[in-house]
């Protein structure tokens, strides 16, 4: 925010203005349209009306990396690429976030091994905030994705001193049990008895 | 038609000296010196018994073994081979022609000027095995950027540890369960 970057004291009236901005940067995530591989298949469907990521407020695909703030790289980036994503990530304007979608941004994916031309992880030259696994992921899972963005957006402070605060993570977890967008429609709940081991057959016996 | 019956026709035709018959598993090929490459794919092409007017794909392949003909034994020998699949669209069949070039030479004479869609076959397999293919009108690489070191798909290729500052190596070995 300019002149008061992170300047102001940290009072109460100060930190609601940081409420504020945090509120419309994270409201108004534009994504820029980027699809590299097979996952910009599953950002277009997130896109789309059956998943609608405008619901949160980050629907609006921007075709220049100029008006986007969030650069969703969906697929696999190789060293030709990397260069061009590069270039992208610097034109545009701050505050900007990067999600690295699907295995191959995140840790190089099937061409772990063998990609003699592939980046293993996006992460080696762009900052990343937030890392969606999968192959490709879920759209559900990139709708996670862009509401962990949200929560960490909430938790930084723009115009107050000090740490950024603790992102707010509750009633977003993926551990079973919890409501969750990832939480998996059929579950097994019956769960069958643990088979007897060897040790304990033969003591019975 | 059979690469058999192909080899039979070249040899009618007097195009038959120095060719062979690569008897694989499935995939019967005609072997071509390469000094006789041009000669026996212009007869191919032009041929009207023959009439290959479509080039379906060309590769080639670092080969570093071989199974010696006598002992049967498998010896180190390193080549390259280029493979080119033609398809006569008139005579509903395909044939595949292999040429076999030496390892320190790998040159060989491009068919660009005759099926234009060997041009940028032609352009891949240089870009990823390193075969020169002379006369070519524009030979440069295709996939990866020009001033990238080695090519790929050669057996003794040393993987980049970076390209332009940007790291391509891998942080930590995959954990083995």
């Amino acid at each position: 925010m300019g002149l008061f970057e992170r300047s102001l004291p940290d009072i109460h009236l100060t930190r609601l203005a940081d409420l504020a901005v945090n509120w419309g940067r994270a409201s108004s995530l534009w994504p820029m349209t980027f699809g590299i591989a097979c996952c910009a298949i599953e950002m277009m469907a997130v896109g789309a009306s059956k998943f609608d990521m405008d619901r949160f407020g980050a629907g609006a695909f921007r075709a220049t990396p100029r008006q986007a703030d969030l650069m969703i790289v969906a697929g696999t980036v190789n060293a030709k690429m990397a260069l061009v994503v590069k270039r992208l990530y610097d034109q545009m304007a701050e505050p900007k976030y990067v999600m690295a979608m699907g295995a191959c941004t995140v840790g190089g994916g099937p061409y772990w091994k063998h990609g003699y031309n592939v980046v293993k992880g996006i992460d080696k030259f762009v900052p990343v905030d937030v890392h969606v696994p999968g192959c490709p992921p879920r759209p559900e899972a990139v709708l996670e994705g862009v509401r962990f963005l949200q929560r960490k957006i909430m938790a930084k402070r723009v115009l107050t001193r000090g740490e950024h605060h603790a992102p707010d993570f509750t009633g977003v977890s993926i551990a079973p049990g919890t409501v969750g967008i990832l939480e998996p429609t059929v579950r097994v709940t019956t769960a069958s008895p643990p088979a007897p081991s060897p040790a304990t057959a033969g003591a019975q016996a | 038609m059979t690469a058999a019956e192909i080899l039979a026709t070249l040899e009618k035709d007097g195009q038959g000296e120095g060719l062979a018959l690569f008897a694989g598993p499935q995939d019967p090929a005609l072997v071509v010196p390469r000094e006789r490459l041009r000669a026996v794919m212009t007869h191919l092409r032009d041929a009207r018994h023959l009439a290959f007017d479509l080039l379906v794909l060309v590769t080639g392949t670092h080969m570093t073994e071989k199974k010696d003909a006598k002992s049967q034994a498998i010896v180190r020998e390193q080549h390259f081979e280029v493979i080119w699949h033609l398809r006569s669209v008139r005579h509903r069949c395909v044939l595949a022609v292999k040429t076999k070039l030496p390892f320190s030479d790998p040159e060989v004479d491009s068919v660009a000027d005759l099926w234009p869609a060997a041009n940028w076959h032609e352009r891949e397999t240089f870009d990823l095995v390193g075969i020169t293919f002379r006369g070519h009108p524009d030979l440069r690489r295709i996939l990866l950027p020009d001033d990238w070191v080695g090519h790929p798909l050669r057996k003794d290729y040393v993987y980049p540890r970076e390209y332009r500052g940007i790291n391509l190596e891998v942080d930590a070995p995959w954990p083995t369960p």
